[in-house]
């Protein structure tokens, strides 16, 4: 006893001084790993592609404002129905001004606010952000064509109701999230999960708007909230609102009355109001409570690995051909999904080195995952550890079979621990730390540490646990051939057929009363033990531990009933323990 | 420098997103109802009589198209411009008598406080709205009652405000005008039997197209540019191109699937959204191409593209998944019996990758 208490002892001393050293490590990788670094290649790439050109563009707009803002005045009546407010034109044209004086470190789109104010290329309006858009977000290009198309320009009437569908981590939140800021329009995101209840989401719609990310503005039902709607727009803006509504699919549960009157706000408030709906779901899914009105469909595709799979889609209508070409060569040289990655790279390592590693990730995970952010997890995982070598000396980074061989096991390891998340990355680099320093506690296997599942239960508890089992899953007539201690009399075996009867280990636990419980527990328990009020205490703190679930039906006259929650590796682990003497522990049927 | 192309652009838009402008074409079915609902408002407004309507239709085919395009006619009639309250209440919004009846005293431009209303009931509320608006002006002012939604008006609890608004439209000295906007043929079944005896019976029904020449007709005109337009070059090549247009067999078949799928004018907006926003001044004028992108869009498998994106595994499990349900018959079956059935581990694959198998789990 005294040894493994001194081992555990030393494990702790050494744990502690490998920690310090490795959150440091550790820190360093995942700085470099995170989300955000997606703008920041971005924002470099951009400015590689376009250089100097867009700078002078600020004064230009500026002008071309002035002389439209003269001619849509007359024109404004037959054009815009909706009222268009000189104010804020103004307003626009001062902030285009202090832009231009303002620091040139910036991004050069953020610079130019004219309306419809006409750029380096000839596009003009919305386009203008199309470059700076498509290579901030790689393999998503026809979607931001199609969306700026729809979307239409600010002051323009827009599509109704948009609903963008998609697998997991295909971009679409991030898609909208990064076109309406750079657009610089009214726009609210609200998550529905988060806001469950329609004044909830009535107040975060609202103070999303008016600017406030993290307020509220208390409003009470859908009539306030359309006028709240039809005052916002009359004060301060005559552009469209765009309000998108992340996670759309609990829409359908809220008031039955709020999904129709969210796709016609348009129409109910006589306002520019464009409801986007994002969702993993299907347009079908949520027809049958969307009463009628089918917003425009957008869909996003999964990305792609090959590279003949992308299409720049009709790309001579909106990009200049030099910046075509320069879009056409990245994107060709790697699939869309190894683009993505491999702006992961941590900084100071290899890009080349970095994208290997990134395709042997691909080649063995994509058959079971192809959700990115997943992808992307395992491969900041596992990068330190496909670095280890080369960061000891043992191989170069040229010699690849070498470093795949190390990486493999790993890589087995992981397969069948995808989306579980069972331990946190931190955990799981710890548990590396220490299977590598030689001390590998018992629950490691493989080279990735299992979920620890420990149980400590008092001895009766134990027997009561199994018993519980045993009764949820063995059906009840077989009890007598189990449990009896009697000597049963041979049966004749019927001659009928058999029916096919399913698995009952599939079919899940059913519900035994209290009495069969404790005769089965009495059965396979070696020494008698009179029945006491320890005994049932301890069945309902079995309860409280939610190992076994009491069943609250109406009818309670027969007698309390349970039903056994663990499963049967949980069970045999339980049973295995430290038991003084093994009963017959017949778990199947 | 608004070019052409974004003139026409700006100018499409209206057309396809407000009811304010149509292009001119107004099908046949159509007048006949128009005519009905303006004959009837304008008894309403100049002779003060109390009338009801219903106008039923599927979605999309012009119901509030109609309302607002009679409102509009009876904004230039001398007799009628000053003469009437239009109050508009939509049963999606307003899910109750009582938000109804707050919504009504707002439209009516009536100051009065929540306490009074509350303590009525509700007949005496909307009987003291409508006498406070007689008393505030010298001559009866008819009000007109536009219902969208009103089959939901009908699951109000006892119908309260259905049957007041009808109560006063047949018996008395309040010229009002109910016209309700629904989509279900079978709305008036749902009434109760003391509001449906007040309710004048008078349906309107209105369908979409029968028939595809009266659609591309529409089409035509949704999409040609008015005689008043800035441009007059431009306005030319796009009346020549829209002609064109509408001979080329691409887009004639992009209008005749959608007609086939949906006759009304909503999916016709919806199919030509695209085409329309993609114009630009390095693509000035509409090409049949735009239409079958446009098309395509609108009606692609959803469910067939969101599984291209699943995993192998995911694939595997769904495969799995529909062998179980038929042979298990429509009988209900669990995840636990999918994973641990035969079927799964028949599916999975074959050793890759040297020793292991990428699918063992």
């Amino acid at each position: 006893m005294s040894s493994t208490a001194s081992m555990r002892r030393s494990q702790r001393h050494r744990a502690k001084s490998f920690k310090s050293e490795l959150e440091d490590g550790v820190q360093a990788t995942y700085k470099a790993i995170k989300l955000k670094s997606l703008e920041k290649d971005g924002r470099c790439a951009s400015n590689r592609i376009y250089g100097e050109d867009y700078e002078d563009d600020g004064e230009k707009a500026v002008d071309e404002v002035e002389e439209e803002l003269t001619e849509t005045d007359s024109a404004s009546e037959e054009q815009h129905p909706k009222r268009t407010t000189k104010k804020s034109a103004r307003n626009r044209v001062e902030q285009v001004s202090d832009g231009d004086t303002g620091d040139a470190g910036r991004q050069e789109e953020e610079e130019e606010e004219g309306e419809d104010g006409v750029g380096e290329d000839g596009v003009h309006g919305r386009w203008r952000h199309y470059h700076s858009l498509c290579s901030r977000l790689p393999g998503r290009e026809r979607q931001i064509q199609l969306l700026l198309s729809l979307l239409g320009e600010p002051r323009q009437l827009t599509c109704p109701a948009l609903y963008v569908y998609g697998n997991t981590s295909t971009g679409k939140t991030l898609v909208l999230k990064t076109i309406l800021s750079s657009l610089q329009v009214p726009h609210a995101f609200v998550n529905c999960i988060e806001c469950y209840s329609p004044k909830l989401l009535y107040g975060t719609i609202l103070a999303h708007l008016m600017g406030d990310t993290s307020g509220y503005v208390r409003c009470d039902s859908m009539p306030s909230f359309i006028r709240s709607l039809q005052s916002f727009a009359d004060e301060r803006t005559a552009e469209t609102m765009y309000i998108v509504l992340d996670k759309a699919e609990r829409l359908r549960e809220m008031n039955a009355t709020l999904l129709p009157s969210l796709l016609r706000l348009s129409e109910l408030t006589h306002r520019q109001v464009c409801t986007i709906l994002v969702s993993e779901l299907v347009w079908e899914k949520l027809a049958m409570s969307a009463g009628g009105l089918r917003p425009y469909p957008l869909h996003f595709p999964q990305y792609t690995r090959e590279s003949d799979c992308i299409v720049l889609y009709n790309s001579e209508s909106f990009c200049s051909s030099a910046a075509n070409e320069n879009f056409t060569e990245t994107c060709n040289m790697e699939g869309e999904v190894l683009a993505i990655m491999s702006l992961d790279c941590p900084e100071g390592e290899p890009l080349s080195f970095y994208r290997t590693f990134v395709n042997h990730v691909w080649n063995v995970f994509q058959y079971v995952c192809r959700d990115l952010g997943e992808l992307r997890y395992l491969s900041s995982l596992l990068y330190p550890k496909y670095c280890e070598p080369v960061e000891s000396g043992e191989t170069s980074r040229q010699e690849t079979r070498k470093l795949w061989r190390h990486i493999e096991p790993y890589f087995r390891g992981v397969m069948s621990k995808i989306h579980l998340r069972e331990i946190s990355s931190a955990q799981w680099v710890k548990a590396q730390v220490q299977m590598d320093s030689g001390e590998t506690s018992t629950s490691l296997a493989q080279g990735v540490p299992q979920s620890k599942a420990v149980l400590e239960l008092p001895y009766f508890s134990k027997y009561l646990l199994i018993a519980s089992y045993l009764a949820s899953y063995n059906p009840s007539k077989t009890d007598k051939k189990f449990f009896s201690k009697q000597k049963q009399a041979r049966t004749r075996k019927s001659k009928k057929p058999r029916k096919e009867k399913p698995n009952h280990q599939l079919l899940g636990p059913k519900p035994f009363p209290l009495d069969r419980l404790m005769a089965i527990f009495y059965s396979i328990l070696e020494e008698a033990v009179a029945p006491s009020a320890d005994i049932y205490s301890q069945i309902s703190s079995l309860v409280t531990l939610q190992l076994v679930s009491q069943l609250h039906t109406k009818d309670l006259l027969d007698g309390p009933k349970y039903k056994c929650l663990m499963t049967l590796d949980a069970v045999r682990q339980v049973a295995s323990w430290n038991w003084p003497s093994k009963s017959e522990v017949d778990t199947s049927q | 420098m608004t070019t052409g192309a974004a003139a026409a652009e700006t100018l499409l838009r209206n057309r396809l997103f407000s009811d304010l402008d149509d292009g001119g074409y107004v099908p046949e079915n159509k007048k006949e109802v128009l005519g009905t609902v303006q004959q009837v408002l304008e008894r309403t407004i100049v002779e003060s009589e109390g009338n009801s309507l219903l106008i039923i239709g599927p979605r999309g085919c012009g119901k509030t198209w109609v309302m607002d395009s009679v409102f509009r006619t009876l904004q230039g009639d001398r007799r009628c411009k000053d003469n009437y309250i239009r109050v508009y209440l939509n049963g999606l919004v307003h899910t109750d008598d009582r938000l109804a009846l707050l919504e009504i005293a707002r439209q009516l431009n009536i100051d009065s406080d929540n306490e009074e209303h509350t303590s009525m009931s509700f007949s005496a509320a909307l009987d003291y709205l409508l006498a406070a608006l007689r008393s505030g002006s010298g001559a009866n002012q008819s009000v007109i009652f536009v219902l969208d939604e009103f089959d939901l008006f009908a699951s109000h609890k006892n119908q309260s405000l259905l049957y007041n608004l009808l109560d006063i439209s047949q018996s008395s000295h309040n010229p009002i005008a109910v016209v309700g906007l629904t989509c279900r043929l079978d709305v008036v079944e749902l009434l109760e039997k003391r509001v449906k005896s007040r309710f004048s019976h008078r349906q309107l029904l209105l369908f979409p197209h029968s028939e595809f020449r009266d659609y591309a007709t529409l089409a035509q005109s949704l999409l040609s540019l008015p005689i008043n337009f800035k441009q007059r070059q431009f306005r030319h090549e796009w009346q020549k191109n829209i002609q064109k247009l509408l001979q080329n067999a691409k887009v004639l078949q992009a209008l005749q699937q959608q007609f086939r799928l949906s006759a009304d004018v909503r999916s016709l907006k919806t199919l030509l959204l695209l085409p329309v926003s993609r114009l630009s001044p390095t693509h000035p004028q509409l090409a049949p191409s735009d239409f079958s992108l446009s098309l395509e869009l609108i009606h692609r498998d959803s469910l067939g593209a969101v599984m291209k994106g699943l995993s192998v595994l995911e694939l595997c499990l769904l495969v799995a998944v529909r062998q179980i349900s038929e042979l298990s018959c429509g009988e209900p079956f669990n995840f636990e019996m999918v994973y641990c059935g035969k079927q799964w581990s028949s599916l999975l694959v074959t050793p890759r990758y040297g020793n292991h198998s990428i699918l063992q789990l």
